[in-house]
């Protein structure tokens, strides 16, 4: 083996850090899903009646619905009923919780994960920023930091099970208006045995004055995470939002399905950054979380704007695609996406920009990088309405394939209806050059860093959309998911 | 939905079993079974997603009043179909060493065996299995070591009158080593339904050229697929020109089977009125090696839709391979509409691979540089749009066939360049 190669499998071959299992005591629903389970978790948030007719209606639905199999995505058959759909760990106090109710236990796992829980702290960087945090822990919010603060501008930040209580008037509103709770089988499944999530409502005019972010951790073994989350922006807000989320290191496979719905109204815009770190798998593909996700924003005003940032470097499946409806005049979608696929991974994600109002503008800067046996797909739909006119897409898509024993696809969707729209779509397919990796190793760059330079250089024009904390741990994490794969 | 008629052409097909040649009979069974399990190809096959054949058969025809006349190519040899049957008297196929493929399917020990339905095997392709099991006519070709034809092959594809029953044409073609031949298809009139499948096959350093030119009616219902396999140094230079029907499709199924073999296609679609035209390509680079480049440029009017999907594979074998694909829209009207999927599959790692696709409508800028010279606008549209072929037209060596597609061209724009976005 070459040097590069012995250097790149080193890279690649980095163990994957939030591995560790915390042994915290939980309670489990009964194991596997029916109308009983869904009553259980409905009890267990103590909703109301509305509540728990909407999820068993979408149970109702879920069972008349197939999975899907059209992406190009390899796996056994899951068997639904053999994971918990529900576990949450014991406490001693019920309802929203202060910081001084958790327990020391768990505010040790997010230390040792680097998530600040302290409101004094704040992350490593130049500016002091502050970050308010949602944390989840299997099927339940643990802590909701610098609530109190935020609740000063009329920001509303709490896990979704607070909303549903507090403000159910906003969740009745808002909540399945943009992915109905019949949009796909792995939404519906959501939408019936939902347990966690935030939930965020920026008032008119007020940019949120530090950035949200929910961090989930999937501790229990056997058990699914069903997350919801639910983001509305009214009429000239601003917010930054980051989800962060890891798992421990387990031999069986771990579901996780989760929403996520962005409603933006006239001239407000949403942020969201997602750094998806869940268990990928080991180096033989054993284990890992099989991510199966429904991401979509309503640009529904004037003006308005979505930018969905996503650095995927864990889950042994991946089935996303964050999606914009540009319905608003003017309204703007982004989508810049980096994603790694290392060993036996397998990811099948993209996006959809669907241009229905004038002058709507959406770009798609696609990176996907396959290394190990691993398997790559973008998948996107680009579509312009007849009334669409102005409508303008750019959309690149690049894949860097590390070793011959590895797959990159690119599945575009390209459809305009409107004379008046200009669609730009472009896509290349290489591996890393010889000329950049000598360029480097003959200035004395070791080939390691070079490789890390190279596949960064590849990266950068999403890692730079990221908010800068975000950053510097994704742009660490780019080379930890590849180091060693250069060939 | 579409019981009736897939029971009446699976009773067919029960009748056409071993009809032409008994040896032939096994190929038919199969491909029989398979369209018996799958039917007729809808929108529920993703492949199928934009052109839905099975709803397209259903649906009335528009009825076509211009006479259809059967275009010329001097000098050349002639395969005249004449409503899906091969007219002997009127054809002059004998010149390039060309025979009836029915007449040779029936030889005994027929030397064509060995290629039909063996050229890029695609057992799950709903037309191949509808045209194996109901095959009528054809026409089959060989080209010897080291031949090259000086005359082109015309196959000209006429249909007058209503021809109310499907007709099924294969056409089989095979250059052995180093061997040179040209195409020329053109396809006139409106069959209710035809389906035309080419198989061929280019060995060691042949090259082919295929200029498919289809002028169909608005009421024509048709789907041609051409499978191809190209071996080590040999090439496939084609041109696809298509003005789309009430169902139009082709698909090239090609596989660059050896060594730096290369394939070059370009496409030119120019819809109007509610026609449907769809290209769908699947590039498979199975050696190390090889090229390919595909460029489809696409004018739509009217409320046409026009489709293309194109997808190149690279198999983990092909290492160094180049491919390139573009797809270039114009759309010239608020009711057209363009749906574009450009796909790659790539499991090979030092490869080239890249695919662009735009979609707009003409540059204003252009636009008002051409009317600033005194040009009227729909002559100024007629420039640019023919400019936007030219490329491609450019690249057809024979000047006769250069001249009998740019006609087409030309004939389309007189007539459709001026349907302007300005009529809003």
């Amino acid at each position: 083996m070459s040097e590069e190669a012995a250097a790149l499998q080193e890279l690649t071959e980095q163990k994957y850090k939030y591995g560790f299992v915390s042994d915290i005591e939980s309670e489990f629903a009964p194991k596997g899903l029916n109308e009983d389970v869904i009553r259980f978790i409905s009890a267990k948030k103590n909703e109301p009646e509305w509540m728990l007719d909407y999820r068993l209606s979408a149970y109702k639905r879920w069972l008349t619905m197939e999975e899907p199999t059209w992406a190009k995505l390899h796996y056994p058959k899951i068997d639904f009923q053999d994971a918990f759909y529900y576990s949450a760990p014991k406490s001693k106090t019920d309802g929203p919780h202060t910081l001084e109710d958790v327990d020391p236990e768990m505010l040790r796992i997010y230390e040792k994960l680097g998530i600040p829980l302290h409101e004094q702290e704040v992350l490593a960087g130049v500016e002091q920023r502050r970050v308010a945090v949602d944390a989840v822990f299997d099927s339940v919010s643990v802590v909701t930091t610098f609530k109190e603060e935020l609740s000063k501008v009329g920001v509303i930040f709490c896990p979704i099970s607070e909303a549903v209580h507090a403000h159910p008037e906003l969740v009745k509103k808002y909540l399945g208006s943009v992915v109905p709770d019949t949009d796909n089988f792995y939404a519906t499944l959501n939408a019936a045995v939902f347990s966690e999530g935030s939930f965020v409502y920026i008032p008119p005019g007020v940019r949120c004055p530090m950035e949200l972010s929910t961090y989930f951790r999937i501790n229990a073994a056997n058990s699914g995470q069903f997350e919801r989350t639910l983001i509305i922006a009214d009429a000239g807000a601003y917010v930054s939002y980051l989800e962060g989320c890891t798992a421990p290191q387990r031999d069986e496979n771990q579901l996780h399905a989760a929403v996520v719905e962005l409603v933006v109204l006239d001239d407000a815009e949403i942020k969201y950054s997602t750094v998806q770190n869940w268990f990928p798998g080991d180096e033989n593909g054993k284990g890992g979380i099989y991510n199966f996700v429904t991401k979509r924003a309503d640009c529904r005003g004037k003006n308005s704007k979505v930018s969905w940032t996503q650095v995927e470097t864990g889950s042994a499946i991946t089935w996303k695609y964050p999606s914009c409806i540009l319905r608003g005049e003017n309204s703007v979608g982004e989508f810049y996406s980096i994603a790694i696929a290392n060993n036996y991974q397998q990811a099948d994600t993209g996006t959809k920009m669907i241009h229905l109002g004038k002058n709507t503008s959406s770009r798609i800067i696609s990176k996907g990088i396959s290394a190990g046996k691993a398997q790559n797909t973008y998948r996107g739909l680009v579509s312009i309405n007849a009334r669409a006119d102005g409508a303008r897409n750019f959309t690149q898509c690049d894949s860097l394939l590390i070793g011959d024993q590895c797959g990159a696809h690119t599945v575009p969707y390209i459809q305009s209806k409107n004379p008046k729209a200009i669609l730009e779509h472009e896509a290349t397919t290489s591996k890393i050059s010889d000329d950049q990796l000598f360029y480097c190793l003959s200035r004395g760059i070791p080939t390691e860093e070079a490789v890390s330079l190279i596949v960064n250089g590849f990266c950068r024009e999403v890692l730079q959309q990221l908010p800068m904390e975000f950053a510097v741990e994704a742009q660490k994490l780019v080379g930890l998911s590849l180091e060693g794969s250069v060939g | 939905m579409t019981g009736s008629l897939s029971d009446t052409l699976l009773a067919t097909m029960e009748q056409r079993r071993g009809a032409i040649a008994p040896w032939l009979g096994e190929l038919q069974g199969q491909a029989q079974e398979l369209f018996r399990r799958e039917g007729l190809p809808s929108r529920r096959i993703e492949a199928w997603r934009y052109s839905d054949l099975a709803r397209a058969l259903r649906e009335d025809r528009v009825a076509d009043a211009t006479p259809v006349s059967a275009p010329e190519l001097p000098g050349a040899a002639l395969a005249a179909f004449v409503n899906g049957a091969l007219d002997d008297k009127a054809s002059s196929y004998g010149k390039v060493g060309a025979v009836n493929l029915r007449t040779a399917l029936g030889e005994k020990n027929s030397p064509l065996a060995s290629i039909i339905g063996k050229v890029y095997p695609q057992a799950g392709h709903p037309i191949v299995n509808l045209n194996t099991a109901l095959l009528e006519e054809g026409l089959a070709l060989r080209v010897p070591a080291g031949k090259k034809l000086d005359l082109p092959l015309h196959l000209r594809f006429l249909w007058t009158g209503a021809a109310s029953d499907g007709r099924h044409l294969r056409l089989l073609i095979e250059l052995e080593e180093g061997a040179e031949a040209t195409i020329y298809e053109t396809h006139d009139g409106a069959p209710s339904f035809a389906t035309i499948v080419t198989e061929f096959s280019l060995a060691k350093g042949s090259r082919l050229t295929h200029i498919r030119q289809e002028s169909l009616a608005a009421g024509a219902r048709q789907a041609a697929v051409t499978l191809g396999e190209i071996a080590e140094q040999a090439t496939y230079h084609a041109f696809y020109f298509t003005q789309g029907a009430h169902f139009a499709r082709h698909e090239a199924l090609i596989k660059l089977a050896g060594e730096g073999a290369h394939a070059e296609l370009d496409g030119a679609t120019m819809v109007a009125d509610s026609r449907h035209a769809d290209n769908t390509t699947v590039m498979e680079h199975a050696a190390p090696n090889a090229t390919s480049n595909q460029v489809f440029r696409a004018v739509l009017a009217g409320s046409a839709r026009g489709v293309y999907q194109g997808c190149v594979k690279v198999a983990q074998a092909a290492q160094k391979t180049d491919a390139r694909q573009l797809s270039r829209a114009l759309l010239l009207s608020h009711k057209a509409e363009i749906v574009t999927k450009p796909e790659l599959e790539i499991f090979a790692d030092d490869v080239k691979c890249s695919h662009g696709a735009t979609a707009g409508e003409l540059d204003a800028n252009a636009l008002f540089f051409l009317r600033a010279r005194g040009i009227p606008e729909a002559q100024a549209r007629a420039l640019l749009i023919e400019a936007f072929f030219g490329e491609a037209l450019d690249k057809i060596d024979n000047e006769v066939l250069r001249e009998s597609v740019s006609l087409s061209v030309h004939n389309w724009l007189s007539t459709h360049a001026g349907e302007a976005s300005h009529v809003e």
